[in-house]
């Protein structure tokens, strides 16, 4: 039974092969030419089917005889002490030992080819004149070095006896054979092998093995983490907010100074953010606009505030920086002028100086805007966020904590009971400082918010390391599902 | 935001009142603190009252909560005593640290627990302002100094003194080069040609504020009675009220407060008069409860208003629409009447508010270009690609050298290392860094980005150009240009674009096989990497690219 479920499973080049098998042992490349399959086929399907014990592999190694670079070139090209006698013959018997070693091509192997014609007798030594002569016991016919080189050059295979002769040492101690070991795989039709072929599923089609796994196909697909990110947009323009521009440099104007944040506050110094060294600085927007903030600062404008007491600088206000929190997006709204009533967003790139590790990123997107219109209050703030935290969160559960932001007051920290994740901190909210927003001719209350979505990602994506939003890893990226949304 | 160290039991003790951890959890929300960290008796207190240092020890946050818990009716009153103790600044000193507000504390009797409060709450006050709203003070044994003080600013070698830990005196300059403090909070006195010291009439030491004490008078220890406080800084109202936060703490520990009679240098920049400090001030403001109600959407009974202020530690007096809130002149954080009613709003409880639905009539949208890019991205992926996502910071390396190119960059003037170090202007470096660290899965591998690419433009008012930018690369065995124009023309037909496109010679990609083109949207180029740069990206495969303005 076993028998006929694994011939059932054979593919068609095991067939095939496995048709061709004998009791002899054949080779790879002697079935292939049988087959008509391609060696590596053939080699593979061999190996399937020794696996599967319809056939036995043997290997033999044998050892051939074969000529070196330096024998090829020399039957080619004859022995040396072929060319000499030749060219003696040419001369009429005999030649002066100075003007055979003129001859350019072969004045190298002159004094080799003549100390072995000497030796064995094909040529006098040079006499008294400096001549020297053929004897005549040279015969072509009985040149054994030659015939010997000829039948390796041929089969490789010797006599023993060959082996054994002066003229084979010969050749092997001039260079000019070399002996190779080559392992030749012949393969049998086993028994099994055997019967398998008188079975029916032998000559009916091949099925399908439903449990084998087919080729991976990596599709084209969205990151997996972009993929999240649009499902939060699409919750929130469901949710009747309208997308803002997030550029990735801002003004300190718009990242810190309309948000009401003093010049010296500890948030602006060095460590905190994230300073441009070229370009440095940036233009302001409309002079009043500029002013309005101005005034915020110095002494509360319009706001009926006490402002914070200082010179407000322009030049600082200036200078360049990568955005480091969504608000700044927010600022530039209300300073470009919002419509009344909007709700508005933006998931916005940041950057703060930070060290990439399992838990932080050097650039992460927040999730931020703001809500405006007449008669909006702190009840109403509470219900936005009590909203996202079951929209993002799918909390039922939600607490309100005291928190501070230098432009919201009152500030509030949103914390959200996620069904697995437990209590996570959510988000922080307010409702725009009066100093910002009057000072802009915005009598209504705004109200601000900005919630982590970076840790509901995470949740999402079932990764315990942040930096995989940003996955470097190809293999990750190919295997992850689509994102629920 | 400052973390504050704290004992539990002390806490308590202070508070007269044991809490549970969720309590005092519940308790820490009056004062925007958080429980950071708790081991053993030791807590760790995350304060977002970034400018109230008056609750940035143990004392003042058991001040704090004694308040809004209820366990105190009113808010602590201090009273001052007078032994006609004086001090004299001046003129020397204006420029290079003019102020100073002191105070004498007797008959205290401190444990380690609360020398480590005060010399705590003296650090964190030292290190939380910025530049010119910079203060900081000092705590010196009374006993030892001769009254009255002086505060003047002495040139290096007119003064030598043993600071604190220290064996032999020095110079101001020494101190600033050797003393751990010194080279720490050296900066403060960066560029000045005088030092400003506390001297005593005897002409001892006391300290060169704000960098170090002097051994013999500065150091305080559990035997000690008599404490002499001083806080100098750059900014009258700052100083005094940071004194004040000194003050208050070594008061709730039993000290009695003495006043100090401040004499002023008759220039400009101070009070014509001498000034006693410490000194506790109040501040009045009127709030319009129209506006209350219009911020907090409560409608709340004056009954139950009057408390809320109460517990605030705000007087309360309500006439009509209009309520007179009296408090403390310690508030720098109040400006507005938002500041008070958020405190109102607190004490009230966030969590007892009914939150209330927004009745508006709007409509969400996404920006058009969002859609667009989206739309760009499903041709993408109808191609067969992976997407990826890869930082805007990159390093100057992957950005010029290793392309052979030298163009300006939008640059990070503080980064934290080399390899965050600017905003890429190409997208297609960081995706051959991407192939790098991906050689040993299954080729080919196809990868696509859409995303930011920057370059410096001073005619932006944000001094940059920012594009987005389609990257696409293909990596391996016989891949060539060919295929990667095919991508950029199904590209084009599926965006409705068409476009040009002409021999290059950038020196990232082989020659003969790149192009760069054009298209409505902007430019772009093509082509076969060359050897150079896929070695210089530890790359074997061959690779094709195309980075285009979309």
């Amino acid at each position: 039974m076993e028998l006929n479920s694994a011939v059932k499973a054979l593919s068609e080049i095991e067939r095939k092969v496995l048709s061709e098998l004998t009791a002899h042992p054949l080779s790879e490349l002697l079935l292939a030419e049988k087959t008509g399959l391609p060696v590596d086929s053939v080699r593979r399907s061999c190996a399937w089917l020794t696996e599967k014990g319809l056939a036995s592999e043997e290997k033999t190694v044998q050892k051939n005889w074969s000529l070196s670079g330096k024998g090829k070139k020399t039957i080619q090209e004859g022995f040396p002490e072929e060319k000499l006698i030749q060219e003696l013959q040419k001369r009429g018997g005999n030649a002066l030992l100075a003007e055979l070693s003129k001859t350019p091509e072969w004045r190298n192997e002159i004094n080799f080819a003549l100390g072995y014609a000497i030796k064995n007798a094909w040529v006098t030594p040079p006499g008294p004149d400096g001549k020297v002569e053929l004897t005549g016991v040279f015969n072509a016919r009985q040149f054994a070095a030659k015939q010997l080189i000829q039948k390796i050059a041929g089969t490789g295979t010797l006599q023993n006896e060959e082996k054994e002769s002066p003229a084979f040492k010969d050749l092997q101690k001039r260079g000019l054979v070399e002996e190779k070991e080559t392992v030749q795989r012949t393969f049998t039709l086993s028994p099994t092998g055997q019967q398998a072929r008188t079975l029916p599923e032998f000559t009916s089609a091949r099925t399908f093995n439903v449990r084998d796994p087919a080729p991976t196909l990596f599709i084209g697909k969205k990151q997996p983490y972009i993929q999240f990110l649009n499902s939060v947009r699409q919750k929130l323009t469901q949710m009747g907010f309208q997308e803002m521009n997030a550029p990735l440099i801002v003004s300190e104007f718009y990242n810190f100074d309309v948000l009401f944040q003093p010049q010296n506050h500890s948030a602006r110094t060095w460590t905190d953010t994230y300073r441009l060294k070229f370009p440095t600085h940036g233009k302001l927007p409309d002079p009043r606009k500029v002013n309005a903030v101005r005034n915020a600062h110095e002494n509360g404008g319009n706001s009926g505030s006490t402002g914070w007491q200082y010179k407000w600088d322009p030049e600082i206000a200036r200078r360049l920086m990568p955005a480091a929190h969504g608000t700044a997006h927010s600022a530039r709204t209300l300073v470009e002028g919002p419509q009344i009533p909007a709700k508005y967003f933006a998931i916005a790139r940041c950057f703060r100086p930070d060290v990439l590790d399992s838990t932080h990123l050097i650039e992460f997107n927040q999730t931020e805007g703001f809500i405006i219109g007449d008669h909006l209050n702190f009840r109403h703030l509470l219900f936005t966020l009590k909203e996202f935290a079951e929209e993002f969160a799918g909390a039922t559960q939600v607490k309100f904590i005291p928190d501070y932001y230098p432009f919201t007051e009152p500030s509030v920290q949103l914390s959200a009971k996620h069904p697995t994740l437990g209590w996570i901190e959510l988000g922080g909210a307010g409702m725009f400082r009066p100093e910002m927003r009057r000072n802009l001719g915005i009598s209504q209350q705004v109200l601000a918010w900005g919630i982590g979505i970076d840790r509901l990602a995470m949740f999402k994506l079932g990764i315990q390391d942040i930096r995989y939003l940003f996955s470097q890893d190809l293999n990750w990226l190919r295997n992850t599902p689509q994102v629920n949304p | 935001m400052p973390t504050i160290d704290v004992s539990q039991n002390d806490l308590f003790g202070l508070l007269g009142k044991k809490l549970s951890k969720n309590e005092l959890e519940e308790a820490l929300e009056f004062i925007k603190g958080e429980l950071d960290g708790i081991e053993g008796d030791r807590l760790k207190i995350d304060v977002k009252e970034t400018v109230r240092p008056e609750v940035w020890s143990t004392e003042g946050i058991a001040r704090e909560l004694r308040l809004r818990m209820g366990i105190q009716k009113k808010p602590a009153e201090y009273k001052i005593h007078s032994a006609n103790y004086e001090l004299f600044i001046e003129p020397s000193v204006e420029k290079s640290r003019p102020f100073i507000a002191s105070a004498v504390i007797k008959d205290i009797s401190l444990t380690q627990e609360s020398i480590l409060q005060i010399i705590q709450l003296q650090e964190k006050i030292r290190r939380s302002q910025a530049s010119k709203n910079e203060s900081g003070g000092g705590l010196y044994d009374f006993d030892k100094l001769r009254m009255p003080m002086y505060f003047k600013g002495l040139k290096d070698q007119e003064v030598e003194f043993i600071p604190l830990e220290w064996k032999v005196p020095m110079h101001p300059s020494e101190i600033l080069a050797e003393h751990p403090k010194g080279k720490e909070f050296g900066f403060m006195l960066k560029g000045k040609d005088r030092y400003p010291i506390v001297m005593d009439s005897a002409g001892q030491v006391a300290s060169m504020p704000p960098i170090i004490n002097s051994d013999t008078t500065g150091k305080i220890t559990t035997q000690t009675r008599n404490i002499f406080v001083e806080v100098t800084g750059w900014n009258w109202k700052t100083v005094t009220r940071n004194l004040n936060a000194l003050i208050m703490a070594l008061a709730d520990r039993g000290g009695k407060i003495y006043s100090v009679k401040t004499h002023f240098p008759k220039t400009a920049t101070y009070p014509k008069k001498p000034i006693n400090t410490p000194f506790f001030e109040t501040q009045t403001l009127h709030v319009s409860l129209t506006e209350w109600e219009a911020l907090s959407g409560l409608k709340l009974s004056a009954k139950e208003l009057m408390a809320l202020a109460h517990r605030s530690g705000f007087e309360a007096k309500i006439s009509g629409k209009k309520m007179k809130l009296t408090f403390s002149g310690q508030r720098r954080d109040v400006m507005h009447p938002v500041d008070l009613f958020e405190d109102l709003l607190i004490c009230h409880g966030y969590n007892r508010i009914q939150p209330l639905k927004p009745e508006l009539l709007v409509r969400g949208n996404h920006l058009p270009r969002t859609l667009y890019l989206d739309r760009v991205r499903d041709v993408c992926t109808g191609m067969g690609l992976q997407e990826i996502l890869t930082f805007n910071l990159t390093s100057k390396e992957k950005q010029s050298s290793l392309i052979g190119l030298n163009e300006p960059l939008v640059e990070i003037a503080n980064p934290m290392t080399e390899n965050w170090a600017l905003l890429r202007r190409y997208l297609f470096p960081e995706h051959l860094s991407f192939l790098n660290q991906n050689k040993r899965f299954d080729f080919p591998q196809k990868i696509f980005e859409i995303g930011s690419a920057l370059e410096p433009d001073p005619t932006q008012e944000n001094g940059v150009r920012e594009h987005t930018t389609l990257c696409i690369v293909l990596s391996g065995k016989g891949h060539n240009v060919n295929d990667i124009k095919s991508l950029l023309q199904a590209v084009c037909l599926n965006l409705g674009y068409s476009f040009e496109i002409k021999e290059s010679i950038l020196p990232f990609l082989k020659e003969g096989k790149q192009a760069t083109f054009t298209t409505p949207k902007g430019k772009g180029f093509l082509g076969e990497v060359n050897e150079k740069t896929l070695k210089a990206f530890g790359l074997e495969q061959e690779t094709v690219l195309m980075e285009m303005e979309i």
